[in-house]
């Protein structure tokens, strides 16, 4: 029969990713707590729910705006438009 | 086949904006005169000497997972501060007129120790009382700011000694601007820093995991404190050299320069999210935003939308970033 | 109509690198628990995922109450009736624990579909009731402890209507009393008809709840057994795939004199660790046994200068130790493996070779600045060596390694400084059970070199098993030492449960 642990930190372990090099094995951690976020981790974190393809599509924007911002800039200054 | 399919994604993903600068380098190189050439290039070299030093003493603050918002104010005081102490003595407008005439590398000197000071309250501020980063060099943004407009009575400073301005004009072998020789010695010892000391380890650790680098043993006060203090003292160099390459100073100098520097490292891989970061990636990063400015003014493109669009690549550079960091996870 | 609800057939699934999964195979009975086994690595969380829509399989049949079916995802896995309590949760603190329990399915009304509160949160009423939870479902899902947390994740795969349910490390942050809460609620769900998998390490629980056990193992299915039929041993034979005959190590240390000595060490926290006075031979291993709330992790913190102490000394072999911050317990010689590595162990982004030197770099030095890389590639080779740490190089990052092979990188980096006195907070937390033999032997070892060494740890068998004699705390206090010989885990729960 096991004791158990301070109840203070929930249990995670990250899900084994496809990764390149040998993924990271699973761990079932006995009670193990997961990484407390540090205040500190930039706020990166708080599109932790944004899905990878919305933010694909927006720096597709970003970029297909920024080659639109070049073309009418290089209009502008040769007084084309 | 699969694999290499993927590998294409990945490298294009982390390399984006590299891709897209060099797509347009070689636009410009083919459609206007005089950009392949070795008085552009030697242009380039000076545009970037400053701006990388200024970054490598960001990126300090980066790695440590912080950021450090005072950077070109800083380097916009110490370009006013040479600037008064470099004056011509038989200059008019002469501010300080009852200063002797000083040597520059004394001048590089006292600038560099002063805003080292600057650079270490922001290191106590963020280390010992724990103010986030972003707060506390915003503060010290400002406070800078104001220092500057008040020393310099809001006055531009011009009329500077010749042997100031051939730091910023000189050339050898007429292509290398002797601003480069400093950005190459800076650049030297940021490698050894990072790389072949005990503070370069400790700087990676806390940027890693802050709370494991302490359970370790490592002085995260120290540490933290050094790298903001050489951080104002390599804005105090670039405020310098940048003085000395315009041949004037004033409040405007250095205004938004960390922006760019730190977007600068972003694109060279130094991940906002700390822990990561190489001096060569730095090098990368100061480049391709210089080829970029040099690229879309050669291409005469409006000043305007140059502005704008130098900003939409810093929020590319940051979104590639996030990217990166959500797709670990 | 077939005997199984659910089958999982010849179920291939591979990710660059490793083949996770190989042919495996699972048949759920409904009405019953079913146990899935194995250790760290053997596929058992990948084939849930692959049940649960998360992960596509590369090859294999799912075959659904007879019919064969893909499921797309998630909801579409949700809509069919699975529902599954992940291992690591992903809670919303921020929000409402109706809304947590709803998430991504709350009910609508009208024609805009808005989301209809009142009655998000009657049916969350209802759904906690079902599990016996008495939470106010208007309340902050952040309000509640972690092991409450945990039970609402339950309540919410529970209250879907779920079919088959699947249980990945449910108890990981539950206290007794609330384990006993939940296997109620799975004898509730077995009577109705529900097929449930119950994915843990522990092997009493298994034991104790499951009606029949599958065993897996590097990827395979080794087979399935009633669990009436199995042992503790028989489990870990099969899954290990080889006889364990022995979980611990022979200790071949002799205790000497006393030579570490706290007194009355106390933390300015007044509701944490008061009083606390023991000692530490020289080559003896302290365990340190408690519940949750003993402040164990607390007190080591406190000696090791992570945590204030009002008053209290430390003595190393008479002389007393000033201790106020991690380094100057390093000075002093001692040495502390935190309970959470990845909060406070590894520095993940860094090499292995940073990881074991970060600690001790000053004894790397050329002329006293440069640091000697080929000393250190040295000790990082000589450790890996020692401690059998699995890792294709020196540069390869910590993260990527194992939990086994991160704890023992760890205990490099501490062995790098030669200390006296060693803590060790829950060692072999999430290690599995051959890794966890080797850290037990490299305890050993160190006990053996004469070192003191002090191990906090929640695992009954793990503490009789490992040490020489054992403190147990109760509420911040140290209610006993039990000698080690006379240890049994009635006497230590009777000292643990002392103030409750």
């Amino acid at each position: 029969m096991s004791m158990d642990e301070k109840d203070t930190r929930p249990s995670p372990e990250e899900p084994m990713p496809p990764s390149a090099e040998s993924p990271e094995p699973q761990e079932s951690p006995d009670e193990a707590p997961p990484r407390p976020k540090r205040p500190i981790e930039r706020f990166y974190d708080k599109f932790e729910g944004v899905p990878l393809k919305a933010l694909d599509i927006f720096i597709g924007i970003l970029i297909a705006a920024f080659i639109i911002l070049v073309v009418l800039g290089y209009l502008k200054g040769h007084e084309i438009i | 086949m699969k694999a290499k399919k993927i590998d294409i994604k990945k490298f294009v993903s982390n390399n984006a904006i590299i891709i897209l600068v060099f797509i347009l380098m070689m636009i410009t190189g083919f459609s206007t005169k005089n950009f392949f050439s070795a008085d552009n290039f030697k242009n380039l070299l000076a545009n970037m000497s400053p701006r990388f030093i200024l970054a490598c003493g960001v990126s300090g603050c980066l790695i440590t997972k912080g950021t450090d918002l005072s950077a070109g104010r800083q380097a916009g005081l110490a370009a006013c501060l040479s600037a008064m102490m470099l004056q011509k003595l038989d200059y008019s407008a002469r501010v300080l007129t009852w200063l002797p005439s000083i040597p520059w590398p004394v001048v590089l000197l006292i600038v560099m120790v002063i805003m080292g000071c600057i650079g270490a309250i922001n290191g106590c501020v963020i280390a010992f009382l724990k103010v986030p980063p972003f707060i506390a060099t915003l503060g010290m943004q400002t406070i800078v700011y104001g220092a500057c407009q008040i020393i310099t009575n809001n006055q531009p400073l011009g009329g500077f000694e010749d042997s100031y301005l051939v730091v910023g004009r000189g050339v050898i072998l007429s292509i290398i601007p002797y601003l480069a020789i400093f950005a190459v010695i800076i650049g030297l010892y940021f490698w050894f820093l990072y790389n072949k000391t005990r503070h370069g380890k400790y700087m990676y650790a806390i940027g890693g995991n802050e709370n494991a680098a302490q359970v370790a043993g490592v002085n995260v006060v120290a540490t933290l404190i050094r790298i903001y203090l050489l951080a104002g003292m390599m804005y105090g160099m670039a405020g310098f050299l940048i003085g000395t390459k315009a041949g004037g100073a004033s409040t405007a100098t250095g205004f938004g320069y960390e922006l760019e520097a730190i977007a600068a490292c972003t694109i060279g891989g130094v991940s906002a999210n700390g822990g990561v970061g190489k001096v060569s990636g730095i090098l990368i990063g100061v480049l391709v935003f210089e080829v970029l400015k040099i690229c879309l003014q050669f291409l005469g493109v409006d000043p305007a939308y140059t502005f704008i669009a130098q900003g939409v690549v810093i929020i590319v550079a940051v979104a590639l970033d996030l990217r990166k960091y959500l797709a670990k996870k | 109509m077939s005997e199984y609800r659910l089958e999982m057939r010849d179920v291939v699934k591979s990710f660059p690198g490793v083949k996770a999964l190989d042919h495996a195979q699972l048949k759920l009975k409904p009405g019953t628990v079913h146990a899935l086994m194995g250790e760290n690595g053997a596929g058992k969380s990948t084939l849930m995922k692959c049940m649960f829509g998360i992960y596509h399989m590369d090859e294999g049949e799912l075959i659904y109450e007879g019919e064969k079916i893909t499921i797309n995802g998630p909801m579409d896995a949700l809509n069919r009736g699975i529902a599954m309590v992940h291992q690591e949760l992903q809670p919303i603190p921020e929000r409402s624990i109706g809304e947590n329990i709803f998430v991504g399915r709350y009910p609508t009304k009208g024609p805009l579909k808005l989301i209809d509160h009142d009655k998000m949160y009657a049916d969350a009423a209802k759904v906690l009731q079902e599990v016996h939870l008495n939470f106010d479902p208007h309340a902050r899902l952040g309000s509640l402890s972690v092991s409450q947390m945990q039970l609402v994740e339950i309540a919410k795969a529970v209250s879907a209507d779920c079919r088959v349910l699947i249980l990945d490390e449910p108890t990981s942050s539950l206290t007794a009393a609330e384990v006993e809460a939940l296997f109620t609620i799975v004898n509730e769900l077995r009577e109705k008809g529900v097929a449930i998998v119950y994915i843990s390490h522990k092997m009493d629980e298994i034991l104790r709840i499951s009606d029949e056990v599958t065993i897996m193992r590097d990827g395979q299915y080794i087979g399935t057994w009633p669990a009436k039929e199995l042992t503790t041993d028989l489990i870990i034979t099969r899954m290990v795939g080889r006889e364990l005959t022995n979980l611990y190590p022979p200790r071949e240390n002799k205790p000497g004199e006393v030579v570490f000595e706290v007194k009355d060490f106390t933390s300015i926290n007044p509701r944490s660790f008061r009083n606390v006075s023991f000692n530490v031979r020289r080559g003896e291993i302290l365990g340190v046994a408690g519940l949750v709330g003993a402040q164990r992790t607390e007190l080591m913190e406190g000696l090791f200068g992570l945590r204030n102490h009002t008053k209290g000394t430390i003595t190393y072999e008479g002389k007393e130790l000033k201790i106020n911050q991690p380094r100057d317990a390093i000075n002093h010689g001692i040495a502390m493996l935190t309970e959470d590595r990845r909060a406070t162990g590894i520095l993940g982004v860094l090499s292995i070779a940073d990881n074991v030197s970060i600690a001790s770099l000053n004894k790397y030095l050329i002329g006293g600045m440069v640091l000697n890389d080929k000393k250190i590639e040295e000790l990082v080779q000589e450790n890996v060596a020692k401690l059998s740490i699995k890792t294709p190089s020196s540069k390869t990052l910590i993260q990527s390694l194992s939990g086994g092979n991160q704890q023992k990188v760890l205990i490099s980096r501490w062995l790098a400084n030669d200390p006296d006195v060693f803590i060790l907070d829950e060692p072999t937390r999430g290690i599995d059970v051959g890794a966890k033999y080797e850290i037990y032997c490299i305890i050993a070892d160190l006990a053996k070199q004469g070192k003191s060494v002090i191990m906090i740890s929640s695992e009954m068998g793990e503490l009789i098993g490992m040490s020489d004699r054992i403190m147990v705390m109760c509420d911040g206090r140290v209610t006993g030492i039990v000698e080690g010989k006379d240890a049994t885990q009635e006497n230590i729960m009777a000292l643990a449960a002392q103030f409750e």
